[in-house]
């Protein structure tokens, strides 16, 4: 994407006396030599000797109207120019005010209240005002208190607010306390040791979320594991749903400073959580997922284990937890597997196909472990993965292979059964390939070569009816089917367009003919550049059940019944 | 044209195809024919016999028929049959001891016939015997394909007789063998046209030969392209045809009913033929194979495989039928003996059928009910199978259950092709109502299990009506006043009665005795010329070809009597086996 040219002050002057000055807001600009926002510092400039009016443009219904991505171009402009711009503490407010406002829920919404926190240290006397403004009720200083505070590192003055108001100014105080810098241990722990009594189950839940997080955004550089435990036992108690949030939060952001119990004790105090709270779950979630693949996994998937047959929620909101499940040690995907099957449960086993999104093979060792299933036990776990992975064929031989390694013969004649009647009759190619890497030496070779030999017999025999063709649908039949199948791909790829985030991002162009594209841009210099590209095909295929075609109620009815059964 | 049959009859196999149309097309040309070929019975190397006056001079011609090419082996070989053999026993039997007495003077012309040509190392002897055999009494002809192809269009299928747009359709019918459904379609429109305004006895015989050598030519045809679908929709259409042409024919011993009568026999061994080509000899061997008649639809949907499979088994269920029919009529213990086992095969292989091919365990078109009773119909009063029927029609009732409550693949109404695809197109109890809104297959197992014992299905079928089918009509259709005259030509399904509020409540008896006291005495299915005259199999075919329902009077005979005792170990008596005729 070229870059603008930087408009001369003049310019910019005139563009904001023609109220066009937000879509040049909207546009890249080039930066300076040392990479500076130079757009930026010419219109904080232009503000500072009021020939522009930042507020007002901010204000104005172009700026209201602007789009989601063409207004974080802007805010941008405006975060790098707030820092630079000379004017009463109040106008900064407000207009920070309204960016932070028009960003709605955008976690970079708030990135203006970084910019007010730098501009509030260049100017501690109006910092000062807004704390005195804010312990007098002005409801916008209020607001950006907490930014005063921090800036001006006023550490007796946060506490003292925070013991002298219980409504949100003690919070401001709170939340001003944890972003401080400390000069020494000792101040860092009595303020931590200060505000623990905010954690009490008598405080107001917001209180003791804000007291959480503050506490414990103090308390982590000390290294101090006692501490630690002592803020977590106080927030554990009967914690409502905002203090469960801040749980979560700190479960992800200072789980460093946690030690296993302090994460199960949060996390035993997590499954009262409200699974409607998504924000909850997405912090849950960044901490679940931090914690798989560390010493704490174990923790982590025992709870999503018992949140999940708690709550019937969909695996999907933690989208962390579930791409690095889905994408990481496939072994522990296989013992999760086995482990939710052979619960059984539904709200457990319907989240399976969410994890196990490849039909590739899993490692199946059969453990020692495993060695104490009983024989119903193995039948009952391979017969939940036919009913939620039958169209994962591979997988299914996995759990398949799985059994027949068990050396218990009444599971390893079910699994033999199941495997050729359910999918070696329904599929033929990457799960018969899968087999067929089962070594010799394999306790469940000889029973996987009976399979293959049965699989090859069955195939043989379709042979017998290859000249039927009176059998074969009639051309208008076959027309029927095909356009019905082109309309469902036609609108299964719509579909997929519509939720795409890439497609939402991008300018899209469709090629009807070549297979490289050529364009130009303007480079830096303000010269064409060709860029050429050469075009590559992408597809994806999978193996159609025969099963579906032959019979697709029956097959339908097995799976159903697979899923549904009960472990007595 | 002239190819076309030039082709067709070289690929006529003597047995039972080229014997078969050469006495009506010797008819046609004015040949009084006085003797027929026989099966079983010595013929002393003459296939037809038949008298001609040719120059003003009464003449008698002796056929012997061979199939394809006069080749060294079939002129000289060793075999009995073989046409040296023939004219030989021509010469020396025939001649001497069987030709009429009021025939014996007449000059003799011995006609070889055969659908292909002399092949040139056989030339020479073929020539050589003529001349050493020779007389003025005794002389020889050749008829090859050629000739034979001539005869066809000159006589029976002359333009005068066969008009260009029938021919049309009927080359259409024959070049379009692959793609079935047009081909059938022509064949349709053609034997419409041949049809039409026939009125007298004479069209009537000549009409009903023109239709059985043109169907003949379709098999021939389809047999060689190795697809006889459409040969045996067509040979379907040929026997109802037949039917209604002969129907003013039946009971009356004129020469053109004579006539007509042995084109309805010729009919039906062709539609025999055909069935046996397409089921005995391609469907049964694969039929044993779990999933291989599935697999041979060579479909991507199971709406492909579903009525592909349907239609096979209401297909061996007709033939069961007819062969049922054969047994009936058969005299003799070995003939006996060879019907039975005939049954024993189709029924074997209906079963080997279902057992391997689980979508014949539900069907997703409500009409498929034809097909299932046409095999019911076969299976419960040839008395096989009991156990595999009650087995087959309990799990039918159970996936009944499971699609309706689920609202999955259950059968529905629909028709048009699209709409089967797409179904079912809504998970609601409004669309189900829709799909489902009357349904002739429900009652029809309704009746079935509960007679087999079946007292659980029979509950499940109730539960059924009560709950999730509630204002679904079942039903049951009979003929009507209006039915004779519609039944055989046309496919029009608004003739005949339906017998509305079938009642399930008062459990499976009362269900049987409901049924059996409509069908007692009904004078309307009594009155239908088939049923009269004892080829109740056409009204079968009729239900098949044009998706009627298949008239209760079939199965209730067979089933009413023993509701829920009848076993695999029962035996049904012979008289009570015979069917329709029993009710």
């Amino acid at each position: 994407m070229a870059l603008a040219p930087v408009p001369s002050d003049e310019e910019i002057v005139a563009l904001f006396e023609a109220g066009t000055l937000v879509a040049e807001l909207t546009t890249y600009h080039e930066r300076d030599e040392d990479g500076d926002n130079l757009f930026a510092a010419r219109c904080a400039a232009l503000h500072n000797s009021r020939r522009i009016d930042l507020v007002a443009v901010v204000k104005s219904e172009a700026f209201t109207a602007l789009t989601p991505s063409r207004f974080f171009t802007a805010q941008h402009v405006f975060v790098a120019a707030i820092p630079d711009i000379e004017s009463p503490h109040r106008e900064l407010m407000e207009l920070c005010d309204l960016l932070v406002e028009k960003g709605g829920a955008d976690l970079a919404a708030n990135q203006p209240n970084a910019a007010i926190r730098i501009w509030f240290a260049k100017h501690p006397n109006e910092a000062a005002s807004v704390v005195r403004e804010a312990l007098d009720g002005d409801e916008l200083s209020r607001k950006y208190m907490t930014f005063a505070l921090q800036a001006e590192q006023l550490i007796e003055t946060s506490l003292e607010i925070a013991a002298q108001f219980s409504d949100e100014r003690r919070l401001s105080a709170i939340a001003a306390l944890g972003w401080m810098d400390y000069p020494d241990a000792g101040i860092r722990k009595s303020t931590a040791e200060a505000l623990l009594c905010y954690l009490d189950a008598s405080e107001p839940d917001l209180t003791r979320a804000n007291a959480l997080q503050g506490i414990l955004k103090i308390a982590e550089p000390l290294s101090a594991p006692d501490l630690i435990s002592k803020i977590i036992a106080a927030a554990v108690v009967t914690p409502g749903d905002q203090t469960l949030h801040s749980l979560s939060v700190v479960l992800w952001l200072n789980a460093k400073a946690f030690r296993s119990e302090d994460k199960a004790e949060v996390l035993n105090a997590l499954k009262s959580l409200n699974p409607t709270n998504k924000g909850t779950l997405d912090q849950l979630d960044h901490a679940l997922s931090q914690m798989v693949s560390g010493p704490d996994e174990a923790i982590a998937l025992d709870f999503l284990r018992d949140l999940l047959l708690a709550h019937d929620i969909s695996i999907e909101l933690f989208d962390s937890l579930e791409h690095k499940l889905r994408n990481g040690d496939p072994q522990r995907l296989f013992r999760l597997m086995i482990e939710w099957f052979l619960i059984g449960k539904r709200s457990l086993c319907e989240k399976i196909p969410s994890l196990i999104v490849e039909d590739r093979p899993l490692p199946n060792d059969f453990t020692p472990e495993d060695a104490k299933l009983t024989a119903k036990q193995i039948i009952f776990i391979f017969r939940k993965a036919l009913g939620y992975l039958f169209i994962k064929p591979v997988v299914c031989c996995s759990v398949l292979v799985w059994a027949l390694r068990s050396g218990n013969d009444e599971a390893q004649t079910g699994a033999l059964v199941h495997l050729f009647d359910i999918i070696l009759v329904s599929y033929g190619g990457d799960a018969s390939d899968y087999l067929r890497t089962i070594a010799d030496g394999d306790p469940a070779y000889p029973l996987v070569v009976k399979a293959l030999a049965k699989q090859h017999n069955y195939h043989e025999k379709l042979k017998s009816a290859d000249n039927l063709k009176e059998l074969v649908p009639s051309e208008f039949q076959r027309a029927i089917t095909s356009k019905r199948s082109h309309d469902e791909i036609t609108e299964a790829h719509k579909n997929a367009q519509r939720k795409s985030v890439l497609l939402n991002l991008v300018t899209r162009q469709v090629i009807l003919y070549g297979h490289r594209t050529r364009s130009y841009v303007f480079g830096p210099d303000g010269k064409h550049k060709t860029v050429d590209m050469e075009m590559h095909s992408f597809s994806t295929s999978f193996e159609m059940p025969r099963g579906d075609i032959l019979d697709p109620v029956g097959l339908g009815h097995y799976l159903l019944v697979f899923r549904a059964e009960k472990f007595l | 044209m002239k190819l076309l049959f030039r082709d067709y009859l070289s690929s006529l196999r003597e047995r039972e195809e080229l014997d078969a149309i050469l006495p009506d097309l010797l008819s046609e040309l004015g040949y009084t024919v006085f003797s027929r070929p026989q099966r079983g019975t010595s013929q002393a190397g003459v296939d037809v016999a038949a008298v001609l006056r040719e120059d003003g001079e009464r003449k008698v011609f002796l056929f012997t028929i061979k199939q394809g090419d006069i080749t060294r082996q079939s002129w000289g070989g060793d075999s009995p049959q073989s046409l040296r053999a023939s004219l030989q026993q021509i010469l020396d039997n025939y001649l001497q001891n069987r030709l009429p007495k009021g025939l014996q003077g007449l000059k003799v012309v011995i006609c070889i016939v055969f659908g292909g040509d002399v092949q040139e190392q056989v030339r020479a002897d073929l020539t050589g015997f003529e001349k050493a055999h020779s007389t003025e009494r005794i002389s020889f002809d050749e008829w090859n394909g050629d000739k034979l192809a001539e005869l066809l269009l000159n006589g029976i299928l002359r333009e005068e007789l066969m008009p260009k747009e029938t021919r049309s359709h009927f080359q259409k019918a024959v070049a379009m063998l692959e793609e079935p459904t047009i081909s059938v379609s022509h064949f349709r429109k053609f034997a419409q046209l041949l049809t039409k305004g026939v009125d007298s006895d004479k069209s009537r015989v000549r009409v009903a030969r023109q239709l059985f050598i043109a169907t003949q030519v379709l098999f021939v045809w389809g047999r060689d392209a190795d697809n006889l679908e459409a040969a045996y929709q067509a040979s379907e259409l040929l026997l109802l045809n037949i039917w209604e042409l002969t129907k003013p024919h039946q009971g009356k011993s004129t020469a053109a009913s004579r006539s007509i009568q042995f084109v309805l026999t010729f009919s039906i061994q062709l539609h025999l033929s055909v069935a046996n080509e397409f089921l005995v000899r391609k469907v049964f061997p694969a039929a044993k194979h779990r999933d291989a008649i599935g697999m041979a639809v060579r479909s991507r949907t199971s709406v492909d495989v579903n009525l592909a499979l349907f239609d096979l088994l209401g297909r061996i269920g007709l033939l069961g039928c007819w062969h049922w029919w054969l047994a009936s009529l058969s005299t003799g213990d070995e003939a006996q003996e060879l019907a039975l086992k005939g049954l024993d095969e189709v029924a074997e292989a209906g079963v080997q059928l279902i057992r391997n091919n689980s979508a014949l365990l539900l069907p997703l078109q409500d009409q498929h009910a034809i097909d299932i009773a046409l095999f019911l119909t076969f299976l419960v009063n040839s008395n096989r199978n009991a156990k595999d029927v009650r087995n087959w029609l309990s799990e039918m009732v159970e996936r009944l259950s499971y699609t309706v409550q689920l609202h999955g693949k259950y059968p529905c109404t629909l028709s048009d092709y699209s709409d089967l695809l797409a179904h079912p197109r809504a998970r609601t109890d409004e669309y189900r109502k829709e799909a489902l809104p009357g349904s002739i297959l429900i009652p029809l197992l309704a009746a079935f299990v509960s007679a087999l014992g079946d007292g659980e299905s029979f509950e499940a079928i109730v539960s059924l009506k009560k709950d999730a089918l509630k204002e679904c009509t079942f039903q049951f259709w009979t003929p009507g006043p209006d039915t004779e005259s519609r039944l055989y030509m046309s496919n029009g399904h608004d003739h005949g009665v339906a017998l509305l509020e079938v009642s399930l409540e008062n459990g499976g008896a009362d269900l049987l005795n409901w049924i059996h006291e409509g069908c007692v005495n009904d004078a309307d299915f009594e009155g239908l010329s088939a049923i009269k005259y004892n080829f109740w199999p056409i009204v079968l075919t009729a239900c098949r070809h044009h998706r009627m329902p298949v008239p209760p009077h079939f199965w209730i005979g067979s089933i009413h009597d023993a509701p829920g005792s009848k076993t695999e170990e029962q035996t049904i008596t012979t008289e009570e086996s015979l069917g329709p005729s029993s009710v």
